[in-house]
């Protein structure tokens, strides 16, 4: 899991570091962690390269709630958290998407906590490279980069952010190569699956997904919408 | 003439069994075994010895029915925990099937050919049919019927105008039962079986009926009555604060006023005192900020942090009472969970709102004590014991989430508890 740590003061951002080591050796994952002391220097070197991004909120020329609003124009669904000295500062995170916030100074379980939420929607630790047999040759695909599958007769086109490919296949053969990924997926409709993580709105019976719209069906949306509540609240289990 | 019987013990063993079909779910007194083994034991032997008439007396008929109905009763009342009339309520049901059975086995067995083959050895055929066809009667009864108690747990919530009109229509109809002449021909038998029957299984659904609309009501009356108390707490709570901010502003802005006067250093530790409650997260949800300013206190002194994000505004859609019903008892339930914690760093509560268009996402996660199995009364959905009040947790936050088109989930994980609530927006406009 690679983890961008964006503070300004090296003390607070070695503090973070721990607490993640910590993590890292309770849970056994691997974390690789890269520090900015400048937003600016971050920004300008993004290059989706995090799985998780922490903005300190109080830091001098940019500060983390600025940066996190010019991040969200180039990526919309990295995961963000905040550090901050007071609570209140931290509230209006939601409206950058980001999924939570820490407090300083940083109580460890209170960000084991946030974090285990976060983690639980990456599905991180997985090795989860999809091959998809396309009519011109194989593609290798990461799960996490799988926006959305439709299935059309005989056929499966894996949306995905790097472009769509269609391969001959069930969805249900997809479903079972997803495997433990498949918890990030939930169906809206019998021939859509979607990665819960790129769901940005429901609204009119219809999905957002991306930049797609897809329909929900009635059959579907109650067990749709309680898998995406299971997944947003991090408690989502494989199936 | 008087002379005993086979046939009276195993009348008395065909209601015993039928009662128990009913009983059967019922809270037992202690030694419950051996009270029943001796209620069976007495019963067959006040039987045993109850005299015979050769002849047929419609008086002493149903005076024997019914002594044998209400010993059985008696031992009853002996072998369970529960109230009288519920009790005798569910002996009627199981005397209900017992006098169905018969009436069927008239009905099956009195065809004139088999019925003179039965004559020859009438004491033989009535053990065979009390030893197979009684027990597969009362099995279906039970399946029908009986399971039922424990659904809707009639012990608790029995009425006794149902019970008494339960009873007089068992009466009535064992009773005339007994008017029937001996020698009439087989149609007679035939007619009058039929209406005993219909006339027994309807006194059981009226019942059984009426007991399931009362349970029903009762819990909904339970639930209602929760959610009263939180309307008037909300009330209470949200004036009380309003009038400690109130003066405690007014402190702050006379204090200021003695800047110089006093040391800075007691000025500002009085300052400081005097905003507590500026100190509260503002979530921007009037009935949230009631919650947590209410739990200040209690959270300042137990070392619990409660921390939230997401925009409070999204949450005006809901009334005040079920915001305060169902977020007040999400975080009653953390907070209790995490007091049992002994390690105070693991008293974190994470509180959070996210929205995906119309829909909105609600989670509250907290450390739980693993080894105290905290959530068994929080999580039980029927009532656990006469106080009835535990379980309704989740039970009323569910009906609110429903209302709002909505639903509730959780999850147990190692020593996380996560509580995932999601709610429809009306009037989404992007």
């Amino acid at each position: 899991m690679r983890i961008a740590i964006v503070e300004d003061i090296d003390a607070e951002a070695e503090i973070l570091s721990d607490c993640l080591k910590k993590f890292e050796k309770e849970n056994n994952i691997e974390i690789t962690i890269t520090a900015f002391k400048k937003a600016t220097d971050f920004l300008g070197a993004y290059n989706n390269d995090y799985d998780i991004v922490f903005f300190d909120i109080e830091m001098p020329d940019l500060d983390g709630m600025q940066a996190a609003k010019k991040l969200r124009k180039i990526d919309k669904f990295v995961t963000i958290i905040f550090v901050t000295k007071m609570a209140q500062a931290a509230i209006e995170g939601y409206e950058v998407g980001a999924i939570d916030f820490v407090v300083k100074p940083v109580n460890y379980n209170s960000f084991a906590l946030k974090f285990k939420r976060a983690m639980s929607r990456l599905s991180v630790g997985i090795e989860n490279d999809v091959l998809i047999k396309t009519e011109t040759g194989f593609v290798r695909v990461s799960s996490a980069r799988i926006i959305f599958l439709d299935v059309l007769g005989h056929y499966v086109t894996f949306h995905t952010t790097e472009g769509d490919f269609t391969e001959q296949n069930t969805l249900k053969n997809i479903e079972n190569r997803l495997a433990e990924y498949q918890k990030n997926f939930a169906k809206c409709n019998r021939c859509y699956l979607v990665n819960l993580k790129f769901v940005r709105s429901i609204e009119n019976n219809e999905v957002i997904v991306g930049d797609h719209k897809l329909p929900v069906s009635r059959s579907y949306k109650k067990s749709f919408l309680t898998r995406l509540s299971k997944y947003i609240s991090g408690s989502a289990k494989g199936e | 003439m008087i002379s005993f019987s086979v046939s009276n013990i195993l009348l008395m063993i065909q209601i015993i069994m039928a009662e128990l079909v009913f009983l059967y779910h019922c809270p037992k007194r202690k030694k419950f075994i051996l009270r029943l083994a001796c209620t069976i034991g007495l019963c067959i032997l006040l039987s045993y010895f109850f005299p015979m008439l050769n002849y047929r007396n419609v008086f002493y008929d149903f005076f024997r029915f019914n002594y044998f109905f209400l010993i059985t009763a008696a031992g009853m009342i002996f072998c369970f925990n529960i109230k009288i009339f519920a009790i005798i309520s569910l002996c009627v049901s199981g005397y209900a099937v017992q006098h169905f059975a018969h009436r069927l086995s008239i009905l099956i067995f009195m065809n004139p050919s088999v019925y003179i083959v039965l004559m020859k050895n009438y004491d033989f055929a009535s053990v065979v049919l009390t030893a197979t066809y009684y027990p597969l009667i009362n099995l279906a009864a039970y399946f029908i019927f009986g399971r039922l108690v424990k659904k809707y747990e009639y012990y608790t919530t029995f009425d006794k105008l149902q019970s008494i009109i339960a009873i007089i229509l068992m009466l009535v109809c064992t009773g005339i039962s007994r008017f029937i002449p001996q020698n009439v021909p087989y149609s007679v038998w035939i007619a009058t079986s039929l209406y005993a029957m219909t006339c027994c299984i309807f006194a059981l659904i009226v019942q059984f009926y009426i007991y399931r609309k009362k349970y029903l009501e009762s819990e909904a009356s339970m639930i209602k009555q929760l959610w009263l108390k939180d309307k008037d707490q909300y009330s209470l709570t949200k004036a009380n604060i309003d009038t400690i901010n109130i003066k405690c502003h007014d402190i702050k802005y006379k204090l200021s006023a003695y800047k110089g006067r006093l040391p800075d250093e007691e000025l500002d530790s009085l300052q400081m005192a005097v905003s507590f409650y500026d100190s509260v997260i503002k979530t921007g949800n009037e009935v949230l900020d009631t919650i947590l300013t209410e739990k200040t206190f209690l959270c300042e002194k137990e070392n619990i942090n409660i921390t939230f994000m997401g925009d409070g505004k999204l949450l005006e859609f809901i009334s005040a009472v079920d915001a305060y019903s169902l977020f007040g008892n999400a975080i009653d339930n953390a907070i209790e969970a995490s007091l049992k914690i002994e390690d105070k760093e693991k008293r974190v509560i994470n509180f959070t709102v996210e929205q995906r268009g119309e829909f909105l996402f609600i989670t509250v996660m907290n450390y739980f004590n693993s080894e105290i199995n905290y959530y068994n009364g929080y999580l039980k959905s029927t009532k656990d014991d006469e106080k009835g009040y535990h379980g309704f947790g989740i039970k009323s936050m569910q009906i609110i989430a429903n209302k709002y088109a909505g639903n509730i989930d959780y999850s147990q994980e190692q020593n996380i508890f996560t509580l995932s609530i999601w709610l429809h927006k009306p009037d989404y406009n992007k």
